[in-house]
């Protein structure tokens, strides 16, 4: 959507301030694909996709951040996972376009490094299949999202039951879901909300120790931190997809 | 005006009544029973009036729904057996194979009733983000496809339905209405003018037919002008409005109406190689108009006109009991099928601005 900055020194924050909340329903201008095949990825990941090459030869997006807010997940995920693109997903103009211009700053300071991870302003609860086929994704990563305390607003909520048909629709069996916040209500919706659908199940502790990202959840985000200076706790579920029992009972 | 033709039966509401229609011509009014309201929320003034029709198909149930949320079902013999307050207003409504019904609501809920068990709770069984337009479930009972205002085409697995099978992307604007052909072709039909044809089982798009190739370019243009200055909607192609789809053998018959256009377009598709042609089109005498298709194709405005089909041509053919009861209703008659909703997305641009904003910043430095 846009160009960096043509300095390469990282964005100002002050610059890209704007408010926590955005209203998911409403009928934003995006930009996106009519269908998967049809994305260009090119342009987001020039060192790690061929150009004009079929989007089945390449590698393709398998870890995605809904609501990646100014993108402190995404540089800390980048040389854990090298050979994995990454993506995140941001609905507000001003941040999204942080994490744009803060991308492409790292990999101008840092060549050859930070060419696997992205970031496109989007409303994911919209256009997720436009973007991902079935069963693309690996991992998906939920981050201090927006609580919408007031009841009203409950559906604005990233999770609920209704959208975790298209997140199990996107992520592959065995493909892993991501959530924390700070706040206990919406992780009780969240956890409720998940453990109720079919298709997830959730995972232990025993299943969660060799997971290196688990601990990256607590401190990587600027929201994390913000948590952290203010002493409040934080509250993980993580989630695997599994095969349709409904299948799996008849046959 | 809502129109059903199913198990040779002929089902018209309009405003408040409702007639069927028996193959041999008779009709009968069917009794609409008022909603059984607690007294206190009576106060609804958004009309009454019919706004879905359906019926299962070994027809031993119709139901249909109203402006003020019910839901009525009626048996074999046509004796309401329900009368369901529906808690949004249901925007489609379809029996599965199993004869329960399935409502779509105005929020993009699907939800499921068992009408043979009185004060059953419904059951929630997927959601759209956006309004539901159309919803059809396929003969094997193993799928239900809804489309909505978003150019989405979902296929959800039945009754399983929080998973999802596929979903048929492509149109450019809101999905109006879907067909099943009996080979398993979905036919979709689109804000964007076309019709596309799927295997909806793979979300891939076999076909399309541009339905605004046969308007003349300077009625399109007038068109679109017009909803540029009344509603600020910008468009090239005119939304397709009804489709109905008649089947025999190979043979596809497809009528087709345009937005403001007083026309019908016909087509034939040939449902193996998916080929379309076109065949003819009926000039309508009034702007505003409702049809349906059996085996014969009739236009409804106050009055009826009935049409055969014969090769590449269409007679006309006389339809006298049908019009001599329909004209005998005609001051209820209210052709709002003919797309009097449409579902353009007003898009606000917050970028553009934000991004000069940004550009005068790094200028100044």
């Amino acid at each position: 959507m846009t160009e960096a900055a043509p300095s390469t020194s990282l964005p100002q924050k002050r610059h890209y301030r704007q408010r926590a909340h955005s209203n998911p329903m409403a009928d934003h201008c995006f930009d996106y694909p009519q269908t998967p095949d049809e994305m260009d990825w090119f342009k987001h990941y020039p060192e790690m996709i061929k150009q004009n090459n079929d989007n089945n030869e390449n590698v393709q997006v398998e870890f995605l951040d809904i609501g990646c807010g100014y993108g402190g997940l995404l540089i800390t995920l980048s040389p854990m996972f090298p050979n994995t693109l990454i993506l995140g997903m941001e609905i507000r103009v001003k941040v999204s376009d942080y994490v744009m211009d803060r991308i492409a700053a790292l990999r101008s300071q840092h060549p050859s490094q930070y060419q696997n991870i992205a970031c496109i302003r989007s409303n994911a609860m919209k256009y997720l299949p436009n973007f991902f086929k079935k069963g693309q994704l690996k991992k998906l990563f939920f981050l201090y999202p927006d609580p919408h305390f007031k009841k009203a607003k409950h559906k604005w909520r990233i999770i609920n039951e209704c959208l975790l048909a298209e997140y199990a629709y996107v992520l592959a069996d065995g493909g892993i879901i991501y959530t924390i916040t700070d706040v206990k209500d919406l992780h009780e919706w969240m956890a409720d909300h998940l453990s109720k659908h079919p298709l997830f199940e959730r995972m232990g502790e025993e299943e969660l120790k060799d997971d290196p990202i688990i601990e990256k959840l607590y401190s990587s985000t600027e929201e994390g931190q913000k948590v952290t200076r203010n002493n409040g706790d934080k509250f993980l579920a993580v989630f695997k997809k599994i095969s349709d029992p409904y299948f799996n009972n008849t046959s | 005006m809502v129109i059903l033709y199913e198990n040779n039966l002929l089902w018209c509401a309009f405003s408040r009544k409702l007639l069927v229609f028996h193959s041999s011509n008779e009709h009968e009014e069917l009794e609409i029973p008022e909603p059984e309201l607690p007294k206190e929320s009576v106060k609804e003034n958004n009309g009454k009036n019919i706004t879905c029709i359906t019926s299962s198909k070994d027809s031993e149930y119709t139901a249909i729904t109203t402006q003020n949320k019910q839901l009525i079902v009626y048996n074999k013999v046509f004796k309401p057996i329900r009368n369901i307050k529906l808690p949004k207003v249901a925007n489609k409504i379809c029996f599965a194979p199993n004869n329960e019904l399935l409502v779509a609501d105005k929020n993009g809920d699907v939800w499921a009733y068992n009408v043979n068990i009185d004060n059953e709770k419904p059951v929630l069984l997927l959601g759209h983000l956006s309004i539901i337009i159309d919803m059809i479930i396929s003969p094997c009972g193993k799928y239900i496809i809804t489309c909505d205002r978003d150019e989405k085409i979902r296929v959800s697995h039945y009754p399983n339905s929080y998973n999802i099978a596929m979903f048929c992307l492509g149109h450019k604007e809101f999905v109006t209405q879907l067909h099943l052909l009996k080979n398993n072709v979905l036919l979709s039909a689109s804000g964007d003018g076309t019709v596309r044809m799927w295997n909806y089982l793979e979300g891939k798009q076999l076909n399309m037919l541009d339905c605004n190739d046969r308007v003349e370019e300077s009625i399109l243009k007038k068109i679109v002008n017009e909803l540029h200055k009344e509603e600020e909607i910008d468009i090239s192609r005119l939304p397709v409005c009804n489709m109905q789809v008649q089947e025999n053998d190979n043979n596809v018959i497809l009528a087709i109406s345009l937005y403001k256009i007083p026309k019908i377009y016909l087509y034939k598709l040939n449902s193996e190689n998916l080929k379309c042609s076109y065949v003819n089109h009926i000039e309508v005498e009034k702007e505003n108009f409702s049809f349906f298709l059996s085996s014969r194709l009739y236009i409804i405005t106050d009055k009826v006109t009935g049409y055969n089909f014969n090769n590449n041509d269409v007679d006309l053919v006389a339809c006298k009991l049908l019009d001599e009861t329909i004209s005998r209703y005609k001051d209820l008659l209210n052709h709002s099928t003919n797309c009097s909703t449409l579902f353009y997305k007003k898009k606000h641009n917050n970028i553009e601005d934000y991004l000069f904003r940004k550009k005068q910043r790094l200028e100044s430095k």
